[in-house]
């Protein structure tokens, strides 16, 4: 919008300009796209000779018009060539731009969601999706936030892990199985504070894409779905940047040019402020809740055909409850991220480009329970998991032919993992255990793709193999990958994928009720690498109904796993921290012992209509899906429903333009509940006594009927976002407002057991709770871009 | 500051107000169809109990003690000799039955069969081996110590046990503790501080004397079956204990997997167990 505002501005002042001029205007029009036809919006188009910049719309289109006579235009773009176009402008002129990217397909960022309808058509793929930052910013905020993992939940296929959770499951997956990426850099947790926001700043994210099936062969390490979020690349020309500030949290970013036209740097960060107000209230017990992200991003582009990009990345959280007074206590629960990333690219020729990079990524939990001042035992227990990476990467990509085109390349990853360290005192009696061993483990991996283009149609092959190397164990993975595209008549396209993944790292998810708990699981000599073969099919089909266009998409799937684990009954990851340690119920000596390896199914379709033009724009996405376990040590062995199977997913996503100043947004999101396994019925126990009697009515216990048989209530909500586009001292500015969860629907964000009341027999009542955690919430944010 | 407080308590009250509501989910439960539930620990010496019951649907308005009990089973237990016998029931505690073991002795090593009958309840049936050999106490004292982080003495257990001959069915062990104030001494929560070593066991424990004369410290040498239901007993009050109110602590801290049946009775629950037992007993002036 506010390229379309700078448009509209623009030609304004040269259609003045223009007509004060003696010789007649002639009107130049066209396109700036890329060169797989993807429209830039963000192209400019300068015309040195009267020192005026134009810029492309949100559909790259530009329009403007010039008194006759010769010009050169230089169009140019973030991430593509300048291309230099001499023009002898005497007649009315239609000029299509096509941008040359020197890091071309290599350019993982190469993906834009500004397609019309019918490029989804003629670029359909099984299972991916883009969403851009005009589209996250055009969504409902939740508590001041537009999110783009958030976003991402409303994709066919995908459902929200909770209620006000950015964690994903995709296609059956556990919120584990997906490989999030921040520029390329893979994150070991994408969210903060358990996942109410996700760990990306809205102001520079650029766009995001989700591979749900046909992977390409570049991904590998996660076996359900792939999401790469890119950053916006600073500009080059001006200083520019943007200020946000909402209810919970504030947030700012900064484009700074450093060399003209050659080097930039992107400053953004962000940070709530509740634990700030917080700290007002000197009254009793306190809760703290915090994070914040920063980014930085230095591009130095020193030749037309090279260019270096150093990144990084950092974020926190922590969460806090202290009780001050005479028996202080304090319950904490933190984690850290740090990634840090070299690229190095070069557009060799017009068929030949690479990209060399190394990467560091640093992840850290913790959790803290601090008894000081406890009469009987005080005691303090600090656990960590932390895992550290280090990678080197390198991939090319060749273009022969105008319909061949090859990609392939290489990485090498040491990971440092000390998955779960306990340490502290009890009563002063110092204690450190390592609860599971630290680990140094080699991932070496090599893929190679190609692409061949045919009249209508696209075959994709691929291969991707790993090795995962944790002595004194080898697992080794050959993963092929396919897809196909046909496209029949203008309209309709059919597609079809299939894709190997494997995963060699998995994080220990908690099977029963409550909040998760990080610790990361490397594969060894007895848990092996989780494989999944994805199947699907579908197609992609245009629609003219009435003056709209719409693309109604549908996609089959059949996804298969291996090797994925879960703890056995009676344990939980409390259990891993404490295992070796004294004071718990079910413990081993062999972290192996709480584990259990099994099978898994998913079997799905998803649907999407779209309607990407006109004043009201939005999608509707239906998934259905049938996710199953089965392991030989769970529910007697027998197959039973996944945590993730959840059978109805509906978004409706509604975007209304009502002019250029006002726009209206809403969501309505429903799925079914998630299956949880909850007592059947309720019986009293007993016990000997010294004696050698029988004391009745202990304790209730309780009787489970087959795994997961329940459900969690079903999820549903409708958001309302309202934007008002302003402007400020001369500056774009726009103020959200927002309504979350509008009917104030009790969604569970989690179950757990409790007891309610005193019975006949002496013993509290056993109830099912269920906590929800989002009422109806108000937002207000307000942007300003200078 | 008025206004940074004024805005706090805006956000505090939008986020709070409604932040967390809880709500007590009514269950149709899906099993309709109640189960026989039984307990029994046998030990040599001591007459066999059976306890017998049922279940109730979880989710149920309120729980009476009666809905629980079942008073008209037959209860028979068999030895490996093939010599069986019929409890009778205790006419004070309903669902009770009793068999006294000058009739039918319970014996170290030997295994001995339950089945228990009752109107519209499937059949049930256990087996247990009581353990051919109880562990004794290596070493067991209770310590005093001074703790200036409370301005007083505190007590700790410390125990430890030779492995005995397992079987072929396994024994598991536990350390039950008594206190005088105990109405009934049950022995429960056997399971907390016990590590295994290279040859045999040790235990660390508080005890909490207050004003308590006397402790007993029982040694039990538990089938696995009473073992493996010691611990899913003490599992399922722990998880209760800490998500009774779902505090923030409580909701990180707490158990959050799945917890096991842990029963070996066929086609019901409960436990039918056995063991053996040594204690001690320690008075706090000593």
């Amino acid at each position: 919008m506010k390229h379309l505002l700078a448009f509209l501005i623009l030609t304004f002042y040269v259609s003045v300009t223009a007509a004060q001029s003696v010789r007649p205007s002639r009107v130049i029009q066209g396109t700036i796209s890329n060169n797989r036809g993807k429209p830039l919006l963000s192209a400019k188009v300068f015309v040195p000779k009267t020192n005026i910049n134009y810029a492309s719309n949100n559909q790259g289109k530009f329009f403007f018009s010039l008194p006759e006579n010769t010009y050169q235009f230089e169009v140019s773009a973030p991430g593509y060539l300048k291309q230099v176009i001499e023009i002898s402008l005497l007649t009315d002129t239609v000029l299509d731009v096509v941008m040359e990217t020197p890091y071309g397909g290599l350019a993982l960022d190469d993906v834009d969601i500004f397609a019309i309808a019918s490029r989804k058509v003629s670029n359909a793929v099984s299972g991916h999706n883009t969403i851009d930052g005009a589209m996250i910013e055009d969504l409902p905020a939740v508590l001041g936030e537009k999110d783009v993992m958030r976003s991402m939940q409303l994709m066919p296929g995908v459902a929200a892990g909770s209620e006000g959770s950015t964690e994903m499951n995709v296609r059956g997956g556990s919120s584990d199985q997906n490989l999030i990426m921040l520029d390329n850099v893979p994150l070991y947790n994408s969210t903060h504070l358990f996942g109410m926001y996700s760990s990306f700043n809205p102001l520079i994210v650029k766009n995001a894409s989700i591979y749900t099936g046909a992977f390409p062969a570049a991904y590998g390490g996660k076996i359900s779905s792939v999401t790469d979020v890119l950053t916006k690349t600073a500009s080059m020309d001006s200083l520019s940047g943007s200020v946000e500030l909402g209810i919970t949290s504030a947030k700012g970013m900064l484009e700074i040019p450093l060399i003209e036209g050659k080097s930039s740097l992107l400053l953004a960060g962000r940070r709530t402020f509740i634990d700030l107000l917080q700290s007002l209230d000197r009254s009793g017990q306190s809760e703290h809740f915090n994070f914040y992200d920063l980014n930085a991003v230095w591009t130095y582009r020193y030749s037309e055909k090279s260019s270096l990009k150093l990144s990084a990345y950092q974020e926190g959280d922590a969460v806090r409850l202290m009780t001050p007074g005479d028996v202080k206590r304090e319950d904490a629960f933190g984690k850290k991220q740090r990634t840090m990333a070299i690229q190095w690219r070069n557009f060799t020729t017009g068929k030949f480009n690479q990209e060399v990079g190394l990467q560091y990524n640093l992840y850290r939990s913790r959790i803290l329970e601090d008894r000081p001042d406890l009469t009987y035992g005080p005691y303090r227990h600090e656990f960590t998991s932390q895992i550290k990476d280090l990678a080197a990467t390198y991939q090319f990509q060749y273009r022969p032919l105008d319909f061949l085109d090859l990609r392939a390349g290489s990485s090498y990853t040491q990971h440092r993992l000390q998955p779960a360290y306990f340490s502290g005192h009890d009563n002063h009696q110092p204690f450190s255990v390592y609860s599971l061993p630290n680990a140094t483990i080699g991932e070496v991996s090599g893929f190679a793709e190609v692409n061949l283009t045919y009249g209508s149609g696209r075959v994709v092959l691929g291969v991707r193999a790993n090795q995962f190397h944790s002595r004194p164990k080898a697992y080794n993975s050959l993963e092929p990958r396919a897809s196909i595209s046909q496209q029949v008549g203008n309209t309709l396209s059919l597609k079809a994928a299939y894709a190997k993944m494997s995963q060699p790292t998995q994080r220990l998810v908690n099977p029963g009720l409550g909040l998760p708990l990080d610790i990361m699981y490397p594969s060894d000599e007895y848990i092996k690498p989780q494989v999944a073969d994805i199947f699907s099919a579908g197609f992609s089909k245009d629609l003219k109904i009435g003056n709209s266009r719409y693309t109604l998409s549908a996609d089959g799937y059949l996804k298969k796993m291996e090797n994925i684990i879960s703890l056995k009954d009676g344990y939980d990851t409390r259990s891993v921290i404490l295992h070796n340690a004294a004071n718990t119920v079910f413990k081993t000596e062999n972290i192996q012992d709480m584990l259990v390896m099994g099978k898994g199914k998913a079997i799905g379709a998803d649907f999407m209509l779209e309607k990407k033009e006109g004043r009201l724009s939005g999608w509707l996405s239906y998934s259905w899906i049938r996710a199953t376990h089965q392991f030989d040590g769970l529910n007697g062995g027998r197959e039973f429903r996944a945590a993730e199977d959840r059978t109805h997913v509906f978004n409706a996503v509604a975007n209304w333009k009502i002019n250029d100043a006002w726009s209206l947004s809403a969501t309505w999101m429903f799925s079914t509940g998630r299956p949880i396994n909850v007592p059947e019925s309720v019986f009293e126990s007993s016990a000997p006594t010294l004696e050698g009697n029988h004391a009745a009515a202990v304790s209730y216990l309780y009787s489970y009927g087959e795994r997961n048989s329940h459900r969690m209530k079903s999820f549903h909500k409708l958001d309302v976002g309202l934007t008002r586009k302003l402007q400020l001292w001369d500056m774009d500015s726009e103020l959200n407002l927002g309504l979350y969860n509008v009917y104030n629907r009790a969604n569970a964000s989690f179950y757990y057991m409790g007891k309610s009341f005193v019975g006949e027999s002496g013993l509290r009542h056993p109830t099912l709770k269920a906590v929800s955690m989002f009422p109806v919430l108000p937002a207000v944010s307000f942007k300003v871009r200078f | 500051m008025k206004f940074l407080r004024g805005i706090f308590l805006l956000v505090i009250s939008l986020l709070s107000i409604s932040c967390v509501r809880e709500d007590i989910i009514p269950l149709k439960s899906g099993s309709d169809q109640q189960k026989l539930v039984v307990f029994g620990f046998l030990t040599p010496g001591n007459s066999v109990l059976i306890r017998v019951g049922k279940t109730q649907p979880f989710g149920s308005a309120e729980y009476k003690a009666a809905d629980f009990h079942v008073a008209d089973a037959a209860v028979t237990i068999r030895n490996n000799e093939g010599l069986e016998r019929q409890l009778e029931p205790v006419a004070t505690q309903p669902g009770l039955f009793k068999l006294s073991q000058t009739g039918f002795p319970i014996r170290p090593g030997q295994t001995y069969h339950l089945k228990v009958r009752a109107p519209s309840l499937e059949t049930v049936t256990a087996i247990t081996t009581v353990p051919a050999e109880k562990a004794v106490w290596r070493s067991v004292s209770v310590n005093g110590f001074f703790d200036e982080s409370y301005g007083g003495l505190t007590y700790e257990l410390n125990g430890s046990w030779a492995s005995v001959n397992e079987g072929a069915s396994g024994v598991s062990y536990g350390v039950a503790l008594i206190y005088s104030y105990d109405e009934a001494k049950i022995l429960q929560y056997e399971n907390e501080g016990i590590r295994p070593t290279n040859d045999g066991y040790v235990v660390k424990r508080d005890i909490y004397f207050y004003n308590n004369l006397v402790t007993d410290v029982a040694l039990i040498t538990r089938d696995k079956h009473y073992g493996e239901f010691s611990r899913v007993s003490e599992l399922t009050n722990e998880v209760l204990n800490y998500f009774d109110n779902a505090e923030f602590a409580d909701i990180i801290s707490g158990f959050k997997g799945v917890i096991p049946q842990g029963s070996n009775v066929q086609n019901g629950l409960g436990v039918f167990g056995s063991y053996l037992i040594e204690s001690r007993t320690f008075h706090k002036d000593k």
